[in-house]
């Protein structure tokens, strides 16, 4: 049986006071080291139910190299088409107009509202010295197919938006699990103890399916919830002062309770926990300054800010988001997660220029993202995922007027197209393929639970040994059943 | 490469295999084949090796590998062998990544070698072959149409007069006439309906959660038709008196499952006795522990410490200033016996310990799953119907009886009148319906999402009262404790006449997408609620046609008309939602229960009945259901788990709740693992603590009360905090409980604390539950009313929005409930009690409070400030604070000046003594002195 993430070595103690900070908090904190998780009974192997949990965010041994440092991961709510963006079929153009429906009569979430086959609205071209398909809708993304490893062959369990989305966010159909994100952040911890480990993106414009849920932390500790950082207004709840107070009196105040808190401990020896709250408040403070500077635009240059589509329309608001993204790769985050207003890619009907709006706003600030980072050298070591929590199907889908000009395309989880970039992946792979309507995956065909486990992989975690014990069970991100790494994306 | 001199065969067979097929014979695969022989090399391996738990007696996982037809069946996850395939063949893969057998040596490399080979040849098993086809029976095509048309055709509702639940109903049929014509598929309409597409309709699929019936499964129907359809009495698996093969008495001997042992009290030596301050039985099974590393207790702590940690650990609030004035002065030496009488009976407790239950029972205010994520606005009574129980010290006993199976306790339906007592036997059955559950729309309610709820709920009755994990027997038997897959679904037969993915109740009343089926809840509240609810409606609709008949006599009368109708619409607004209980009954006819292989809807195995852990059947009483009063259609099935369940002698019940009770006041449990005391769970650290405790609760008639009693006058719950060198050293962890541990408020009593000392808090009890709203920013905060906010058990638990402070401060998600809260430190947690608008507004209140209570007085207020929320009554802390609330007068009197020069000096210093005290009230929120217990 393997240790969870907390393991005892002297390596892990190195390495953490090389990135904690110099002064009083290091000191602080450093001091509570000697007693807590990083303490010499782990040596011993324990029984899994026993075994300590790390309730901190301080980073902690991989299991093996990690390929990349941190992820962003795209989320694109509402499962984006895959045959008008990435997946061309022949086979649907020949057979356009077709009716399909009485194969598939399982697979449709509205049956009332289906329709025949349908042809795409976009023009695929080659692009890139690896010649991948890519639609005209996304003419940004095209052009930076050298880096991308697109798998067209990921299949999901579930074909409505709510347990779809929590089988991508967190592995398993059902609410109240553990996000993948704070799976990542308790096995690796942070590199930077003045910001949140797990930051989430949302769009100001409105929160996804599912609400904040999609970052909970589930049965892990809160610490490895994923914190929200708005783009206007205070960046974190609670960040700042929700009251008019003098900051002569708030600093006053709270070099009181600071006092008080120490004099209260000062009473009490051997009581770990108080100094971890005494260092949750300089931790607080701390994090006041970073937040507020990791999100400060100003020092960009006008070069930077227009690769990202910032001040321009439709890009502005995700343009902010995918930089404020790279910002925090700089500073350690380990886990971003960029949101964008609900269900933009859920074009049941008006596919045409429902999907076309979501590639404006969106293609741009991708390219954009993925060429800073490559410039500055941090694409190899940080890992950009795209997708959403399924596909769509190869027939229209009807609107209330039955006009087919109008159409859109209803949900599918036998099909969904996703791709990655950066850190430890080969670019410019095509993985996997559909049949040839693009109904189901046929080659190549990988889980949820399988995409999951190649993350993990890159970033230097073993879905098998990342787990939690609960329950009288070993509870993974990956589940019960087995996954596999999908070695041929890998670098 | 040795190879056994006893197994001359084996040695010949490998030969053949190394080198026979090309040199010693011709090429000639007959013959190749038939040099592996079952009964001759594979039945020797099986029977040296495996046959001890796979055998005729034993049979783990279900499988039989003494005989071919055993093997043939395979085991309760399917076929073990795919002939001709060894790579995919079960058998095989347990054997080479060794696997099996778990606890013997491996196999050799030969002997897998051989099965290898064995397989690849077609794994002949030398059996009779009139055997292996054998006829279809009823069973086959029942799980078909179940699943695919029972929703229209089965227990809800019969379109077109059809029922195909039975063959007979089948054969009478419906409108249309009979469904199948045995031994002519072609003629049946049942196949003609489904091969022409036209069942289930298309347009249907989606809103009645129905999948169109698979190529195969309409080949099984055409089949058992073209066969006669036959139908067969199939035995039901229920336990016997026989042994089972299933599960051994040695596996029934782990601790957990035999019944507590009474244990004596240990004799303590004299010197221990004269030096320890022994209190009760507790204390000595304690001390005896702690001697054993050389250990005594730590001294009793001091009485305002002692007050506020029976304040909290009771009630989940501090003491007021005048109870710590009253108590630490009273030398009544019963004078803390007293206070613990007096806690207990406070209407208080039971919002404080009600809610650990609900914890347990996953309790929440809506549905969850879906984005809508709709409210259960009758919920509450759940809750109410827990916090009067603790209030009343309910028998444990029959706290479970009402929740497991209150509705087949009396007759409700033929009851003249709905009595509190009555009401409260259905409300409690909500503790069953408490899980998410998406089934209240089409497209989350699919017999698999229907099967998901029922998991959920199994979870959480086995998880919270038995203190086992059951669940992972859904899938395969489990990998630690003998529970076999067959007993996961004996407890789903036990539930199902309640809960039949086949015959669903949805969660909600109204439709959303859904609009077939019946719902879940009962009319049944007390009926001096029902008449006042209906004298209220009538008087309403009273009104609303009195005006209505204003309204046709002034039709000419525009302004008129418009007043009127603006008062209709208020009227209107008048009416109540009819009153009911979201609750669990027997509903009699269940449909038949199918091990499923690998938990897979799909894949229905044998017919298995109703029963309880087989592992936990030894010296109890057997699970014999039988109709709850005469005449009645209910099984009793839930009757009879709840008696077996509340045995006196049970080995779980009481264990289990008397070692949560006990981490709840101690921070850990006696067996660590609350929800699990399986072999994968901890040891008890103290057994014959445990075992003597939860003797003399079911003693007490399953008081909690008295437990709580025992164990908060006892000299160990009475330690000092104070943790000193020596205990640190041998007992570094507390296991031994050489100290009272320090805790942390925890989320509930935290924000309930905060509102009680500002003076906000509204103590009104039950009723639904208050509002809660998500602020732009994302903060959830709860609505107050007019006499401020209530405590957190009656502030509505959405799925989707977490009261912030309660989520910031661990309170915890229920998934599908919590058997186990954590506690964290994390500086979310600083940042909402430094910079929350809210707690700054109770700052203020509290401030105001200090105020009031004495004008004029500033070290009398910070005194009262100091005893209201850190339980002292005089500190050393006062010169500091005193410095403090100088500085910030000045500061705010400056601040106070430029922002209105007009204010008179005596205005000024008021406003500037109540912000500058603010901040002192808002420094203590901030305190550990206040957030911790010692």
């Amino acid at each position: 049986m393997s240790l969870p993430p907390t393991q005892n070595s002297e390596l892990t103690r190195r390495s953490f006071f090389q990135h904690m900070g110099r002064g009083i908090q290091g000191a602080a904190l450093a001091s509570l080291l000697s007693q807590d998780v990083f303490g010499s009974e782990l040596t011993e192997p324990l029984e899994p139910s026993t075994m300590p949990v790390p309730v901190d965010l301080r980073p902690r041994e991989p299991h093996h190299e990690p390929r990349a440092r941190a992820i962003i991961q795209l989320f694109m709510n509402g499962g984006p088409s895959q045959m008008d963006l990435f997946d061309p079929k022949d086979e649907l153009e020949k057979n356009h107009g077709k009716s399909w429906f009485g194969n598939i009569a399982g697979e449709v979430e509205s049956p009332a509202s289906a329709g025949a086959l349908t042809r795409s609205w976009f023009k695929f071209r080659q692009h890139g010295d690896c010649g991948m398909w890519v639609s005209e809708a996304l003419p940004h993304i095209a052009g930076c197919v050298d880096d991308l490893a697109l798998i067209r062959s990921m299949q999901t369990t579930n074909l409505t938006h709510e347990p779809a989305l929590f089988k991508i966010h967190s592995g398993q159909e059902m609410p109240g699990l553990p996000a993948f994100g704070s799976w990542v952040t308790y096995g690796l911890g942070s590199e930077n103890q003045n910001l949140p480990a797990y930051v989430v993106l949302d769009d100001p414009q409105g929160l996804p399916v599912n609400h904040t849920q999609s970052w909970q932390s589930g049965y892990l500790p809160p610490v490895f919830q994923g914190t929200r950082f708005r783009s206007t207004g205070s960046p974190v709840l609670n960040l700042d002062r929700d009251f008019d107070e003098p900051d002569a009196v708030t600093s006053l105040e709270r070099d009181l309770f600071m006092r008080l808190n120490r004099v209260h401990r000062d009473r009490r020896s051997h009581q770990p926990e108080l100094d971890a709250r005494i260092a949750s408040y300089e931790l607080a403070a701390r994090m006041q300054l970073s937040t507020t500077e990791a999100l400060e635009l100003s020092s960009e240059t006008q070069a930077t800010l227009d690769m990202y589509g910032i001040g321009n329309e439709p890009t502005d608001s995700y343009g902010r988001r995918c930089l404020y993204a790279r910002r925090l790769v700089e500073r350690g985050v380990r886990f971003i997660q960029l949101f964008i207003d609900f269900q933009i890619w859920d074009n049941h009907t008006g596919l045409e220029s429902g999907l076309k709006s979501a590639c404006e706003r969106t293609d741009l600030p991708i390219a954009g993202l993925l060429m800073d980072l490559k410039t500055r050298g941090l694409l190899d070591s940080t890992l950009v995922v795209w997708g959403g929590e399924f596909g769509r199907l190869p027939i229209a889908q009807l609107p209330g007027d039955k006009n087919a000009k109008n159409a859109g395309r209803d949900h599918n989880k036998n099909a969904m197209v996703t791709w990655m970039a950066g850190g430890g992946v080969k670019g410019g792979v095509t993985y996997g393929s559909t049949d040839e309507l693009g109904f189901a995956a046929a080659e190549d065909k990988i889980t949820v639970a399988d995409w999951h486990a190649t993350i993990l992989h890159l970033l230097g975690l073993h879905h098998e040994k990342l787990f939690y014990h609960r329950n009288g069970l070993n509870e993974r991100l990956t589940g019960v059943n087995d996954a596999e790494i999908i070695r041929s994306i890998l670098a | 490469m040795e190879i056994g001199p006893h197994h001359p065969s084996v040695f010949a067979v490998r030969f053949v295999l190394a080198y026979g097929c090309v040199i010693a014979f011709p090429a000639n695969s007959a013959l190749a084949q038939s040099s592996i022989s079952y009964s001759l090399h594979i039945k020797p391996i099986l029977q040296a090796k495996c046959i001890g738990c796979h055998g005729e007696e034993t049979q783990k996982a279900e499988l039989n590998l003494a005989s071919s037809e055993g093997i043939s069946r395979g085991s309760e996850g399917g076929a073990v062998l795919e002939p001709g395939k060894p790579d995919e063949s079960r058998l095989l893969e347990v054997l080479t990544d060794g696997e099996m057998p778990p606890e013997d040596a491996p196999l050799t490399d030969e002997q897998i070698d051989l099965i290898r080979q064995w397989i690849e040849q077609g794994a002949g098993l030398e059996m009779d072959s009139s055997t292996e086809r054998v006829a279809l029976n009823q069973h086959d095509v029942l799980p078909i149409l179940l699943l695919r048309c029972a929703t229209c055709h089965g227990r809800q509702t019969q379109e077109a007069g059809l029922d195909l639940r039975t063959k007979a109903a089948m054969l009478s049929g419906g409108e249309s006439g009979a469904a199948i014509v045995p031994g002519e598929p072609a003629e049946s309409l049942l196949i003609k309906r489904i091969q022409a597409e036209e069942m289930p309709p298309r347009d249907k699929l989606a809103s009645h959660s129905v999948k169109p019936v698979e190529p195969q499964e309409l080949e099984t129907l055409i089949r058992w038709i073209a066969q006669g359809a036959p139908e067969i009495d199939v035995p039901v698996d229920v336990a016997t008196d026989g042994p089972d093969p299933l599960v051994s008495d040695e596996e029934r001997n782990f601790w957990s499952f035999q019944p507590p042992q009474r244990s004596e009290v240990p004799e303590l030596n004299q010197v221990i006795r004269q030096k320890s301050d022994l209190r009760n039985p507790i204390d000595a099974f304690i001390l005896d522990r702690l001697d054993d590393v050389g250990l005594r207790l730590t001294p009793s702590t001091t009485a305002d410490v002692l007050l506020r940690r029976a304040h909290f650990d009771l009630l989940g609030l501090p003491p007021e200033p005048h109870e710590i004035d009253r108590f630490v002065s009273d030398t009544d030496p019963d004078a803390y016996e007293r206070l613990i009488d007096r806690l207990l009976a406070s209407p208080q407790y039971g919002e404080r310990w009600g809610q650990f239950w609900l914890d347990l029972a996953g309790y929440a205010d809506s549905e969850g799953v879906q984005h809508s994520d709709p409210v259960r606005p009758h919920a509450y009574r759940y809750r109410d119907y827990v916090i009067r129980s603790f209030n009343a010290d309910k028998p444990y006993d029959r706290f479970l009886l009402e929740q497991i199976a209150g509705d087949e306790l009396a007759d409700y339906g033929h009851a003249q009148t709905i009595t509190q007592e009555l009401a409260d036997n259905l409300i409690a059955t909500g503790f069953l319906r408490m899980s998410a559950d998406g089934t209240f729309a089409g497209i989350t309610g699919f017999v698999p999402n229907r099967l998901d709820v029922i998991d959920d709920q199994i979870r959480i009755l086995t998880s919270s009262v038995l203190g086992l994990t059951v669940r992972c027997a859904r899938c395969h038997s489990h990998k630690f404790d003998p529970i076999p897959q067959r007993d996961y679904y004996r407890l789903t037969a036990l539930l199902k006449p309640a809960m039949d993915e086949h015959d669903w109740l949805k969660p909600t009343t109204g439709g959303n997408g859904n609009t077939t089926g019946g719902h879940r809840y009962l009319p049944h509240v007390p009926t001096t609620e029902r008449e006042a609810w209906e004298a209220h409606e009538q008087e309403v609709t009273e009104q609303i046609e009195k005006l209505q008949a204003q309204l046709e006599s002034c039709k000419e009368d525009e302004e008129l008309t418009k007043k009127i109708e603006q008062e209709i619409e208020t009227a209107k607004a008048k009416r109540r939602p009819e009153p009911l209980i979201r609750a669990l009954w027997d509903r009699g006819e269940p449909s038949p229960t199918y091990l499923l292989r690998r938990g897979d809807y799909r894949q229905p195995g044998r017919l298995i009945g109703p029963g309880v852990p087989s592992l936990l059947s030894k010296g109890l009483t057997p699970f014999n259901p039988e109709p709850p009063w005469p005449g009645s259609t209910q099984t009793g099935n839930r009757l009879a788990l709840a008696r077996w369940l509340t045995q006196p002698n049970h080995p779980l019940t009481p264990r289990v709740i008397v070692n949560r009770i006990w981490k709840h006041h101690f921070g850990r449990g006696i067996v660590e693992t609350l929800e699990n005391f399986g072999r994968a769970g901890a040891r008890p650290t103290h057994p014959e603590l445990l075992d003597w405790l939860a003797i003399e609760f079911v003693e007490s008639g399953w008081s909690i009360k008295h437990l709580h009693r025992l164990i908060m006058t006892s000299a160990t719950y009475r330690q000092s905090s104070e943790v000193t060198p020596e205990p640190m050293r041998l007992d570094p962890e507390n296991r031994l409980l050489s100290r009272m541990p320090l805790r942390r408020l925890d989320a509930e009593a935290l924000r309930d604390s905060l509102l009680a000392v500002a003076s906000r808090l509204d103590t009104t009890p039950f009723g639904p539950a208050d509002g809660v709203e998500a602020r732009g920013d994302g903060l959830v905060v709860s609505t107050p009313g007019p006499a401020g906010w209530r405590r957190s058990i009656y502030v509505q638990k959405r799925r989707t929005q977490r009261l912030t402070i309660l989520d910031n401060f661990d309170r915890p998600r229920m998934s599908p409930n919590c058997v186990d809260r954590r506690s964290s430190t994390v500086a979310p947690q600083a940042l909402h009690l430094m910079n929350n608008a809210l707690i700054h507004e109770l700052s203020l209140s509290l401030a105001d409070r200090l105020i009031s209570d004495f004008p004029e007085e500033e070290q009398r207020q910070l005194e009262q400030l100091i005893k209201l929320t850190t339980g002292r009554p005089s500190n050393s802390e006062l010169p500091i604070v005193l410095q403090s609330l100088e500085h910030f007068r000045t500061e705010w009197q400056a601040r106070l000046s430029t922002d209105d020069p007009q204010l008179t000096p005596e205005n000024l210093s008021q406003q500037a003594h109540r912000r500058a005290l603010g901040n002192v009230c808002h420094a203590f929120m901030n305190s550990a002195s206040f957030l911790y217990i010692d």
